[in-house]
């Protein structure tokens, strides 16, 4: 076995040209199909992040039934137990309390249907890093009694910071609940839906403005990383009651989004698998020429007497040599490209970049860099390497010294 | 008698070269289908949105659509209709008026945005009355011929007309919502011209179905007269009008037409009325370009190999035509001969095969229902019917030809580099 393996690596370095020629269809193999996947991945994962930053979060849970009767009586009790049973969960980074319903709020003639949210101002702002996006006036403190509100919806009401905007909804078990609020901040929030049309308040302030003394209606949650999002979701459904809650992931909560990105997906991989295509008949080609040249040198190995298996192990070891080879070359090649655009993402501009402005998307494509499609591309394109390179071994099977010495 | 030399010895090696042909036939033919397919859902979705979402141009209030309040409406209305109908690029105006409202039912409540319209004249403009008939309940439940027109009307209903009372038409996704049924009452409630809260109830008459699950839900219809007095606002005031035009490729010339008619007004296209519809019209083709010139750079790169290879192969061959008396430049027109033509036999059958299977299927449609239920909800019919226009197509093959051309020097300039007397002395 050793003795095939020093052969193989001996006999590709013979023609040192053409062996470079075939690492190099192995190298713009997996370039390409790096290259073009990191931008694919690039562009779902900067979708999602948004979409979980914006407000959502990856994980939510509700009182069951809350999604599709979202109402104060679907609300629950906090409690610190509740969260330790969350907080145990692996992955979960992040646990944010919520109390939001509808109320129309007031400044002097106008009035207008709004959002209004009870938030915890510190929890809050590390998710949705709000205090970011404060234009105007200062971000909520824990004990304020003040409220913030999109930029979209103050000038519609004519509020500005320090002025008193009216608050009236229904509260908690049907109590009618007014109040007044001073303006603290006004916020650019990056979806135009939420800055026409969300308040936020500081929590106790909105459990009392409810009636709904410790109650939520969500917590929203962060986990490390999206990828670990369905065991998340169903570990966390395991450690809750399923009587009394529900978990939603934001796959769930954000249907259209998920399936525009699901769409967006087998688009992306339909035009990989093309590029397999054809950078598979690349690597067949150059295989094939590989093969054929070396028919006589081949043949007279045959002839003195070589094992035709042995000759085909030599040759699929030298396959299998080339094909790393181009390989690591090819993942070290595309590493400065995606590294670059990494860090320096191509921005839309023009009527695209709006289109995606105005779904609360910054009009960029970042491209991913992540260990796990480097691995699987690599893997594909070998095992696209090694299928190119049954033809030319079992060629070999098929030699036949005295025609083939003459030629 | 270079380049049948070229052709010749591109068949000399008859394997290696339908290699190459055939990695470029399949490629192109692979990226036309992809694009052409890609390119005709994402034109259905443009133009079904037109036909039933976004007017291709309306005239507004320049502040109406900040929060679609009612002080900055359109006045005097029919005088503007009047002005717009002698437009010859214009054949169908509807007067709208458009409001924000909160739409009830016992149980529960949704924010809509409500749109009164004269139903003669909104025919002319939207073709959403053409899909209350087209409604699933239909072809699921496939009921007997003889009770269709009964069916149908307590299924989906029918469309609004002047003689209903109160009638409101509203999207599948919305009744499913609410649970309410052809003939259900609706209370909704809105903020009339004065900013009071006025309310009304109606009485759903028709449930349409777009293969855009959030305009369905969103959006409900009724007469505008209804809603005109609801809000207290005169006969001849409109939030909007509507327009329809002869020739969507016109859309520009006919904005700029309106636009000069009403210096006070701003006129949208259905582009700026919908940026994501926009969007999709603009990145689709983009997206389709970058991705053909990443299939053919791979091309290019077989190309460039397979030349490299060939040249390789042919060292005592080439130098012995140079020791002979072949001129370089001869030499180095006929690689590039080779290249070109080996890439333009392959380009010539891959576009003819991808352009053949895109006319084949353009008329039938792929039906992808059967695995793709989502794509309802982002807006997407589920019957594509591939297609590709000229443009695209002549792109692609410039694109060919230029990855031939760009692929052959380097090959032509390594056989240039051949010392003759070195060349013929290697085995």
């Amino acid at each position: 076995m050793k003795q095939i393996v020093t052969l193989a690596w001996r006999n590709i370095w013979r023609n040192k040209r053409r062996t470079l020629i075939t690492i190099g269809s192995v190298f713009f193999a997996i370039l390409l199909a790096l290259v073009m996947r990191s931008m694919q991945i690039g562009s779902y994962s900067h979708m999602i992040d948004n979409v979980v930053h914006s407000y959502t979060g990856h994980l939510q849970v509700h009182a069951k039934g809350y999604w599709d009767d979202k109402t104060l009586d679907n609300s629950f009790a906090a409690s610190d137990s509740l969260v330790h049973t969350i907080a145990s969960v692996p992955g979960i980074s992040l646990i944010v309390p919520r109390l939001e319903s509808f109320a129309l709020a007031s400044f002097d003639a106008k009035t207008k249907g709004v959002m209004v949210v009870g938030v915890d101002p510190l929890l809050e702002n590390k998710l949705t890093n709000l205090s970011h996006h404060v234009v105007k006036g200062s971000w909520l403190t824990p004990s304020d009694s003040g409220a913030a509100l999109g930029e979209t919806l103050a000038k519609y009401l004519g509020v500005n910071v320090g002025d008193t905007l009216v608050l009236i909804s229904v509260g908690y078990q049907g109590a009618s609940s007014a109040n007044v609020f001073p303006v603290k901040a006004i916020l650019k929030l990056a979806a135009p839906e939420m800055d026409n049309s969300f308040v936020f308040i500081p929590l106790i302030q909105a459990q009392g403005f409810y009636s709904a003394p410790g109650r939520l209606t969500s917590y929203a949650m962060l986990i490390d990383n999206n990828r670990e999002l369905s065991e998340a979701a169903t570990t966390l459904k395991h450690q809750l009651n399923s009587q009394k809650y529900e978990v939603m992931t934001w796959e769930q909560l954000m249907v259209q989004l998920m399936q525009q990105i699901k769409a967006d997906n087998v688009q992306g991989l339909f035009m990989l698998a093309i590029l397999y295509m054809v950078v598979g008949f690349g690597i067949f080609g150059t295989l094939l020429m590989m093969i054929s040249e070396r028919r006589r040198e081949l043949a007279v190995m045959v002839a003195v007497g070589m094992k035709k298996t042995k000759l085909a192990m030599i040759i699929a070891s030298e396959v299998m040599f080339i094909t790393l080879i181009g390989l690591v070359a090819g993942v070290i090649g595309a590493l400065p490209i995606i590294l670059y655009y990494y860090h320096h993402p191509i921005w839309f501009t023009g009527q695209t970049a709006e289109a995606m402005r105005s779904m609360g998307f910054d009009p960029i494509m970042p491209f991913a860099l992540q260990g796990d499609f480097f691995v699987a591309q690599s893997i594909v394109i070998f095992v696209i390497a090694l299928v190119a390179a049954l033809y030319p071994i079992f060629s070999i099977f098929r030699i036949i010294p005295s025609k083939d010495l003459r030629r | 008698m270079i380049p049948s030399i070229a052709w010749k010895n591109i068949w000399r090696n008859r394997t290696r070269s339908l290699v190459v042909i055939v990695a470029i036939a399949l490629g192109l033919f692979g990226g036309l289908f992809a694009s052409a397919f890609l390119l005709g859902m994402s034109e259905q979705r443009v133009s079904e949105g037109i036909r039933y979402e976004t007017p291709e141009l309306k005239v507004l209030h320049p502040r109406f659509k900040e929060n679609l309040e009612p002080h900055y409406s359109i006045t005097d209305a029919p005088d503007k209709e009047r002005a717009l109908a002698k437009l010859p690029l214009v054949v169908g105006i509807s007067p709208r008026v458009i409001t924000s409202a909160m739409v009830q039912t016992a149980t529960t409540s949704s924010g809509i945005t409500l749109y009164g319209v004269d139903p003669a004249k909104e025919k002319t403009v939207s073709m959403l009355y053409q899909t209350i008939w087209d409604s699933t309940a239909v072809r699921k439940n496939r009921p007997s011929v003889a009770n269709i027109a009964q069916f149908v009307e307590d299924s989906c209903g029918v469309y609004l007309s002047d003689d209903q009372h109160i009638p409101i038409v509203i999207g599948e996704k919305l009744a499913h919502k609410l649970k309410v049924k052809v003939r259900s009452k609706l209370v909704i409630t809105m903020q009339d011209y004065n900013g009071t809260l006025t309310g009304g109830a109606f009485r759903v008459v028709g449930i349409f179905r777009t293969s855009n699950t959030q305009f369905e839900e969103n959006n409900a219809f009724v007469l505008r007269s209804d809603l005109s007095s609801l809000m207290v606002l005169p006969d001849s005031t409109v939030s909007e009008l509507a327009l329809r035009l002869t020739n969507e490729k016109q859309l520009n010339v006919a904005a700029q037409q309106v636009r000069s008619l009403f210096p006070g007004l701003k006129v949208y296209t259905w582009r700026d009325s919908d940026p994501l519809l926009g969007m999709i019209d603009g990145m689709m083709l983009i997206s389709l370009i970058s991705f053909m010139v990443i299939i053919l750079l791979a091309l290019g790169f077989v190309i460039v190999n397979t030349m490299l290879m060939v040249i390789l192969e042919r060292v005592r061959e080439l130098g012995m035509l140079m020791a002979v008396g072949m001129s370089k430049g001869r030499v180095f027109s006929m690689i590039m001969f080779e290249t070109v033509l080996l890439t333009l036999t392959g380009g010539v059958v891959g576009i003819a095969l991808g352009y053949g299977t895109v006319l084949l299927t353009s008329h039938s449609g792929i039906d992808l229902s059967s695995f793709s239920q989502g794509l309802r909800a982002i807006g997407y019919s589920p019957v594509v019917y591939p297609h590709i226009d000229i443009f695209f197509l002549l792109l692609v093959t410039a694109l060919v030809l230029t990855t031939g051309l760009v692929a052959s020097i380097f090959p032509a300039i390594r056989a240039l580099k051949l010392k003759p007397v070195e060349a013929l002395r290697q085995d």
